[in-house]
């Protein structure tokens, strides 16, 4: 079950955000626990027995990190002890994950008698940002930067909340822990969040989905012998659709946090705005970049302030290849993190202040190449295919695929998905912000003015749900791209 | 005791922005250029003028300029 599942939001959804508002506030908690446990219920029963004894487990690590925390060698022992069947759960499933079709063709004749739940394997609903989750709150209680959750029913809502299973936030628990103790309730932020909810639905199924069939064409092809229009169309395509498929995501998921009363932390920061390659990851999955910065980067870099022994470029590539890592144990990832670790040495450098005395445009020219490029790592299923994009982008191969062997890319892409793209490019832009803000400081001090405003925000906004509703009917849905990490 | 007055000539110095004015609140999202990379070059600079030395976790539990001004303080006493 996905957000955008009929069955999620016409059933689970509304029944979920009733019952929740009905109840009193001191069992909401309980009603929220049973929700998140059904909805990983819904991908696996037995995902769903796994997360219980997880969170179990985690608690009394963090119970335990408390106690341990005033004597340094337990609180290493203890930090190290939890971490680590952390770490080792995440690395083992994507292993897992990666490997099995080698497994499977490596003992055909089932040795073990486990091909068959080898065959079924799926990663736990949602692992990789919990995982990291928990790592960080572990991290925390052990630096005293706050104290360990006693509540068993809290913490297991902090593990397991769904809005943020399916993509992040990768929420702090020293940042949500106020809320899971006192939930506040309000008409307006309920109102808020469904807004919010809506605007991502419509990111993700009018714009993503749009854009993302043809760019999923391109990318299916077994060798993208491609004309460089269509090469060129598939890779600013992809851009906009990851974007809009991950940020929608992020919407949905912080607007179903408002609905409950909870503040989830913010994602995206429009990042193909940026000047740089280090503000593009100020902007982007700004959960995941903090984490590593927080829990990896900043630890290394500040033991090393008066006796540096690995250089800080090192600490950089050794940041993005983990970041890589974390989306996939591929090489692909690899490259693309080292992509990145490239682009941000070359910028902490000598270049870094050159960028920042360039001519603005050349600033975005410099961020979204590097971006670009990273991403045909990122979308392509391996190196092979993505050095033959990099030479059909330049028209360097013969174009023979038909239909994208043809040199104008008109003919094989509708109206629609070219309509998706233009508003991709418009609204990755802060216009709308912009806009919001001009209209507010325009109708300030005119309150009727200003309810008719109101009212007819929310009148298109209900036009962009039944848009978003009439499209999931009308084509279905594709399951969300960073789902699958 | 340190004063703000004193911390910011700190700032001024890290960040070459002699505009700066730090606030007890102030964080990481007021100061352009205060990044992972010039947090590091910060806390040795503010251990370099007061003489003193930071641990691990202490810079790790910092989430504004009060709290570092309250630490360095406590250190200085």
């Amino acid at each position: 079950m996905t957000f955008l599942s009929p069955t999620f939001l016409f059933l689970f959804l509304p029944v979920f955000l009733v019952v929740y508002t009905l109840f009193r506030r001191e069992w909401r908690g309980l009603v929220l626990l049973a929700a998140s446990l059904v909805f990983i219920a819904f991908q696996s029963k037995f995902y769903a027995a796994f997360y219980v004894g997880y969170l179990l487990v985690n608690y009394l690590f963090g119970r335990w990190l408390e106690k341990a925390r005033d004597e340094d060698k337990s609180r290493k022992w203890a930090l190290s002890i939890s971490v680590m069947i952390n770490v080792l759960l995440l690395v083992g499933f994507k292993l897992l994950l990666q490997y099995k079709a080698d497994i499977l063709a490596w003992n055909p004749g089932d040795a073990f008698g486990l091909n068959r739940w080898l065959r079924a394997f799926a990663l736990p609903i949602g692992f990789s940002y919990t995982a990291f989750q928990i790592i960080a709150y572990l991290i925390d209680v052990a630096n005293e930067i706050t104290d360990s959750e006693k509540n068993l029913l809290r913490f297991a809502n902090f593990t397991l909340m769904f809005p943020k299973m399916l993509s992040g936030p990768i929420e702090r628990y020293r940042d949500i822990h106020t809320e899971l103790a006192n939930t506040p309730e309000s008409f307006e932020q309920i109102a808020n969040g469904l807004r919010r909810f809506i605007v991502g639905l419509g990111k993700k199924v009018l714009i993503a989905d749009v854009v993302g069939k043809v760019v999923g064409q391109v990318f299916a092809l077994d060798s993208p012998n491609i004309g460089p229009a269509y090469a060129w169309f598939a890779l600013v395509g992809f851009a906009i659709q990851l974007y809009f498929d991950f940020s929608g995501y992020a919407d949905m998921a912080i607007g179903i946090g408002q609905m409950m009363g909870f503040s989830f932390a913010e994602n995206f920061n429009y990042p193909y705005i940026a000047k740089s390659v280090g503000e593009f990851w100020r902007r982007w999955h700004i959960t995941l970049s903090s984490w590593f910065r927080d829990y990896i980067f900043l630890p290394i870099e500040i033991s090393q302030r008066r006796n540096r022994r690995i250089p800080q470029q090192a600490n950089l590539l050794l940041i993005f290849v983990l970041t890589g890592l974390w989306h996939g144990l591929t090489l692909n990832f690899v490259i693309w993190g080292c992509l990145f670790a490239m682009a941000m040495i070359l910028e902490s450098s000598f270049s870094g202040k050159w960028l920042k005395k360039l001519w603005t445009p050349l600033q975005h020219v410099w961020t979204l190449g590097w971006v670009l490029v990273a991403w045909v790592f990122f979308r392509s299923p391996n190196l092979l295919f993505a050095i033959k994009f990099f030479r059909s982008l330049l028209g360097l191969k013969p174009a023979v695929d038909y239909p994208f062997s043809q040199l104008i890319p008109f003919g094989l892409i509708d109206n629609s998905t070219w309509i998706a793209l233009a508003l991709g490019i418009l609204l990755a832009l802060p216009l709308g912000k912009m806009l919001n803000q001009w209209i507010s400081q325009r109708l300030a001090g005119r309150p009727k003015l200003e309810l008719a405003w109101l009212i007819v925000r929310d009148v298109l906004l209900m036009v962009l749900l039944v848009a978003s509703v009439a499209m999931i009917a009308s084509s279905g849905f594709t399951p969300g791209v960073y789902e699958q990490f | 005791m340190i004063d703000f007055d004193s911390l910011n000539e700190v700032f001024v110095m890290v960040f070459q922005d002699p505009e700066i004015r730090i606030s007890a609140e102030t964080t990481a999202d007021d100061i352009d250029g205060w990044d992972s990379l010039s947090h590091v070059i910060l806390i040795s600079a503010i251990e370099d003028k007061y003489q003193i030395t930071f641990t691990q976790r202490e810079i790790l539990r910092f989430r504004c300029v009060g709290d570092m001004l309250n630490c360095i303080n406590q250190k200085l006493s």
